[in-house]
């Protein structure tokens, strides 16, 4: 107890002396604890909406009825207490003058077997009885607003009409939809009566079941997976319909964590220096309490409850700050939170980064306790306790390995894949020891200029080529956050890259696809005489890959589901040939022995194929075989008809298919009115066909691009400002060091100007070198990022470049000013000298 | 026997392989309650000598005994516990700890000791060193001639048998550095303690009962030539 009381006292008078360290380890504390919070959030929501959005223990879909047999056996295996049945097909749906491409889910009696729907006016229900008492729709507000209707409005859905009750904003239910058309749920009795669920449409029939309380449900699964071995069946729990959610919070959590242990690290290390430079200067008091009785050990305590008192302080702190982040975080990123989901800090998550501090408190103080071991105490009462007791390269090394393994430790709990953790942890370490490396080998350099370098500026180099830790540490740190500070603009600059072409380019005002093969031949005159025109009307032909040169696909996957093949006779627009030749001509059995396959690059080197691979089909019972004979590139963003495998002529031509195709409409002020009418006119006159509103897609999709890009860059925003509070914390202690040299220069006859201008001119040429090398950096791992990991085109982003150097030059040199003017402000020379 | 060294040495390595002989077998013996004065000129190895009499580090070769305990034989917990109940250091730097008052600084050694009733003796100790009127204060507040009061009452609060001082005027003026001295002396003699201290002050040296000269690390009673 006598200790920690002495180890307040030291701390409540080293006061000012720790502001810096406290500061770092608040910043330092904000980002693990804000991901923290923000995985046990994502965490407690899956575990808790996981059954719920599914809405039953097992869904079971196929786009054919199951047997009488299947039916029976999926009930026995499962002994199923309550099932009920949803129909789920795509569909335009056709307001008073307006159409679009909705979802439509048919849904029984007994829907949702758990979870509910959320309407707007924030009401709930847990049965859809009244959508199969009569002809009424509960609609996504999407569709509402593509439609242009409102509740109580009526929607045509095929060929029944029926009235808007309400607008669903969150509804239960799996979906095999990619998710680009909203939602509209009608009743199972109703779907009938639009006709759109003949023989030939693609309708998903799905069975939704619950078990037995205590069943489990993945052995379950797997047993209908073993039992029902049809590839047209498909099986979904509930972990399953969170996969993509885990994967958009996976995303974003690996993004997160990464941005905040580089943070995290540099303000460990920044800390860690000050923490081990106050502890040296406090040696010399160990020493005193030793001669008085005390043991070394228990002199060592003082350090370690000095160490921890500061920490815990921090991290409460911090913890406060975070609670406000996450209360605030919803006003600002609110929109891309699933509904429902609660972004709160736990008491979980402050206590884990509790242990990780007590544990990085005795790492801090282990330094510090190896050297009182190794001194006498003569040397501890000497008057530069600073410099005893030198520890040998075993004793250093098991000082600062704990601290090592704290970070990874952190960072596996926080990535959830020891694998990505060591990752990390070897990235940062690595960046840290060549920031290192660099710091010395440019200090060097530095040095050696003084020579030919005239009076002030000379004196400049002089203080930076000392290359002292704490200069050292501001260069890392400078590099670290400039390279932070560039690489989110150019990767965003880069992937943006792969969109940014269409915007502002002519592209096709409509995409359609369903077109049953009768209406394809009539579409043209149709669209001339709507002022418009069909591009690349291309068939499309469903069919499984069975084998690749003579091997089975089964293992693979690519038997699961149906791969889309195509014939034409050479490249569109859009598309071209990098390596083979072009078809040459239509097939002919009697020259060639195999159909000739072009096959899309990306998709080719994705699963390992080539030229020369041998490739057999199944396309509606009908074997098919072909060779790879080209590979080409496709700009898939100019919106055009393309396919991964397109054969030549005459293969498929008999083959059952349908149509995909473009509408170009003329650009100008009726292009709108025109694009509704005809969107409108075709799907009253062909309600089978499907159409999509390219010009809203893309819309939508950059939407969700920059609603994704937001929290991307606050994030990245944060991260570097948190650098430069670091930074400032570093300068600060740094310049404290140096008062005595001050004061020296002070009394060598130096005035306050030019000591400040000295120390501004210092730190302006140390971040104009570190931030040119960590932009510098940050160029060379956008290249090996975007073109090595990401496959995408490199952008530089030449703006950041500027602007980071810029910002982070005038930044350092500001902070330095003001920390020289502070310590410059102080009073009592004497007592400094 | 209250104190003795036996052919004392102590070297320390320079460079790879060489080494610095400091104390070249220096012997003392103190039988009884006196002063005794060790002068000698800045680098001769008083202050290394007062040091390993203190325990602080150890000879390289040589015995030192204090109250009939063979130092070398005490483990560091050992030596820690009876440096604090037995021998009191004055440092020249008088190594007062900066964030504890003249009371807290005074009580500290009695605290770590557990000696009971420990804010009355330390009260009562800074009133016989002239400074029961700055309790609360810190030594940033005080003269050095108080700081070093308050270092020398926290070394007799635990009331040594034997005091060891390393220059302990040296960091004052002299007017202060006298009154100090004078208080060392008062109160040496009224514990009733024995004081070996190092100085190179001839009138402080000359206070006391035995005067002894350290010059290149030897040890005689005898003034040496070269001495001033």
């Amino acid at each position: 107890m006598m200790f920690l009381r002495l180890a307040l006292r030291e701390l409540k008078k080293a006061g000012s002396k720790l502001v810096a360290v406290f500061f770092i380890l608040v910043v330092g504390f904000l980002g693990p604890l804000f991901s923290s919070a923000l995985k046990s959030s994502v965490d407690t929501y899956i575990g808790l909406r996981s059954r719920q959005m599914l809405s039953a223990d097992i869904a079971v879909s196929s786009l054919r009825e199951l047997t009488p047999e299947e039916d029976k056996s999926l009930l026995d295996l499962t002994k199923a207490t309550r099932t009920t049945n949803e129909l789920e097909f795509m569909t335009m749906a056709r307001g008073r003058d307006v159409s679009t491409l909705v979802e439509v889910r048919g849904v029984a009696e007994g829907f949702p077997l758990s979870g509910e729907f959320q309407f707007e006016d924030k009401s709930k229900t847990s049965s859809a009885a009244p959508l199969l008492a009569a002809p009424i729709a509960w609609v996504f507000p999407e569709a509402l607003a593509q439609l242009g209707l409102a509740v109580g409005d009526e929607v045509a859905i095929g060929q029944t009409k029926f009235e808007i009750a309400a607008v669903v904003i969150d509804g239960p239910g799996t979906s095999r939809g990619v998710g680009f058309a909203p939602k509209m749920y009608i009743g199972l009795p109703f779907v009938k009566m639009t006709g759109l669920t003949q023989f030939g449409s693609q309708v998903y029939r799905r069975k939704y079941i619950e078990l037995p309380k205590g069943m489990d449900v993945p052995s379950t699964a797997a047993k209908i997976k073993e039992t029902l071995a049809d590839p047209d069946i498909f099986l979904r729990t509930p972990a399953d319909s969170m996969a993509s959610l885990e994967r958009f919070f996976g995303f974003y959590n690996l993004y997160l964590v990464s941005i905040s242990m580089i943070v995290f690290a540099l303000s460990w290390v920044s800390a860690f220096y000050i923490i081990q430079v106050f502890l040296q200067e406090r040696l010399k008091n160990a020493g005193v309490l030793m001669t008085f009785g005390a043991s070394r050990e228990a002199s060592g305590l003082v350090s370690l409850a000095e160490v921890m008192i500061v920490m815990i302080f921090s991290l409460v702190v911090a913890a406060v700050i975070v609670v406000g982040m996450v209360a605030l975080a919803p006003l600002a990123f609110g929109s891309l939170f699933p509904i429902g989901f609660v972004l709160r800090l736990g008491l979980g998550d402050i206590a884990r980064m509790f242990a990780i501090t007590v544990v990085s408190a005795i790492a801090f103080a282990m330094p510090v306790s190896i050297r009182l071991r190794v001194s006498t105490l003569q040397d501890l009462l000497s008057e530069t306790a600073g410099g005893v007791g030198r520890m040998t390269r075993r004793q250093a090394i098991l000082s600062y390995a704990p601290l090592v393994l704290v970070f990874v430790l952190l960072s596996i709990w926080l990535m959830r894949s020891w694998q990505q953790a060591l990752q990390l942890t070897g990235g940062v370490f690595a960046a840290l020891l060549v920031g290192w490396l660099l710091a010395r080998v440019v200090f060097r350099a530095l040095f050696a200029m003084r020579k030919n370098t005239p009076g002030f500026a000379r004196l400049v180099l002089l203080q930076l080529a000392r290359s002292r830790f704490g200069v050292n540490l501001c260069f890392v740190t400078l590099v670290l956050g400039t390279l932070v500070l560039n690489l989110v603009p150019h990767l965003l600059k880069s992937a943006v890259a792969e969109i940014e072409p269409i915007q502002g380019k002519e592209i096709p005002a409509l995409f359609l696809f369903n077109v049953p093969e009768a209406v394809a031949p009539q579409l043209g005159s149709f669209a001339t005489e709507r002022g418009a025109e069909i591009r690349f009307l291309s068939p499309m032909i469903l069919a499984r890959l069975m084998k690749v040169n003579g091997e089975s696909t089964r293992d693979d996957g690519f038997q699961r589901f149906p791969v889309r093949l195509s014939y034409r006779e050479k490249p569109i627009l859009s598309e071209k040939i990098t390596s083979g030749e072009a078809f040459k001509g239509p097939f002919d059995p009697t020259t060639s022995s195999l159909p000739e396959i072009s096959m899309e690059e990306n998709f080719a080197d994705r699963n390992g194929f080539g030229i020369g691979d041998r490739f057999e089909f199944d396309v509606q019972g009908v074997p098919v075989e072909g060779r790879v004979t080209s590979l080409r590139t496709v700009k898939w963003t100019d919106f055009n008809p393309n396919f991964f495998m397109v054969f030549q002529p005459g293969v498929l031509d008999d083959a059952p298919k349908t149509f995909i195709a473009n509408v170009n409409i003329a650009a100008g002020e009726q292009r709108e009115q025109l694009k509704s009418k005809f969107q409108y006119d075709l799907v009253r006159d062909f309600p089978d066909m499907n159409v999509i509103d390219i010009s809203r897609s893309l819309e939508r999709a950059m939407e969700i691009v920059r609603s994704i890009l937001g929290p991307v860059r606050a994030a990245a925003w944060i991260a570097v400002a948190m650098t430069f509070l670091i930074l400032l914390g570093v300068i600060a202690h740094n310049l404290r060091l140096r008062t005595r040299e001050i004061e020296i220069q002070k009394l060598l006859g130096a005035d306050a100007g030019l000591i400040r201008r000295l120390i501004s001119a210092e730190y302006f040429v140390l971040s104009l070198v570190a931030s040119v090398l960590g932009a510098g950096f940050s160029i060379a791992m956008t290249l090996i990022v975007s073109l090595g990991i990401l496959d995408l085109p490199a952008k530089i982003d030449y703006g950041a470049f500027a602007i980071s150097v810029v910002l982070t030059v005038l930044v350092t040199t500001a902070i330095a000013n003001v920390s020289a003017r502070r310590v410059l402000g102080l009073r009592g020379t004497t007592r400094r000298l | 026997m209250i104190l003795s060294a036996r052919d004392v040495r102590k070297s320390f390595p320079v460079g790879d392989e060489g080494a610095l002989e400091i104390l070249k077998g220096v012997s003392l013996e103190v039988d009884r309650p006196q002063t005794v004065a060790i002068m000698g000129r800045s680098g001769c190895g008083k202050s290394t000598f007062i040091s390993l009499l203190a325990g602080l580090d150890a000879p390289t070769s040589g015995t030192i005994r204090i109250l009939d305990k063979e130092l070398a034989g005490l483990s560091s917990r050992e030596l820690n516990t009876f440096r604090a109940k037995h021998v009191g250091i004055i440092f020249q730097q008088f190594h007062l700890l900066d964030h504890l008052n003249a009371l807290e600084n005074v009580r500290l050694p009695l605290d770590l000791n557990r000696v009971v009733d420990s804010d009355a003796r330390a009260v009562a100790m800074l009133q016989k060193v002239g400074l029961g009127h700055r309790l609360e204060h810190f030594p940033e507040t005080m003269s050095r001639g108080e700081q070093q009061r308050v270092a020398i009452a926290r070394v007799l609060v635990m009331k040594p048998e034997v005091l060891l001082a390393d220059e302990p005027t040296g960091s004052l003026d002299i007017k202060t550095g006298r009154e100090v001295i004078d208080l060392i002396f008062q109160l040496t003699e009224s514990e009733k303690l024995a004081l070996v201290m190092a100085t190179h002050d001839v009138k402080v040296a000359e206070r006391c009962e035995r005067v002894l000269y350290m010059d290149e690390g030897v040890l005689s009673d005898r003034r040496p030539a070269t001495f001033q």
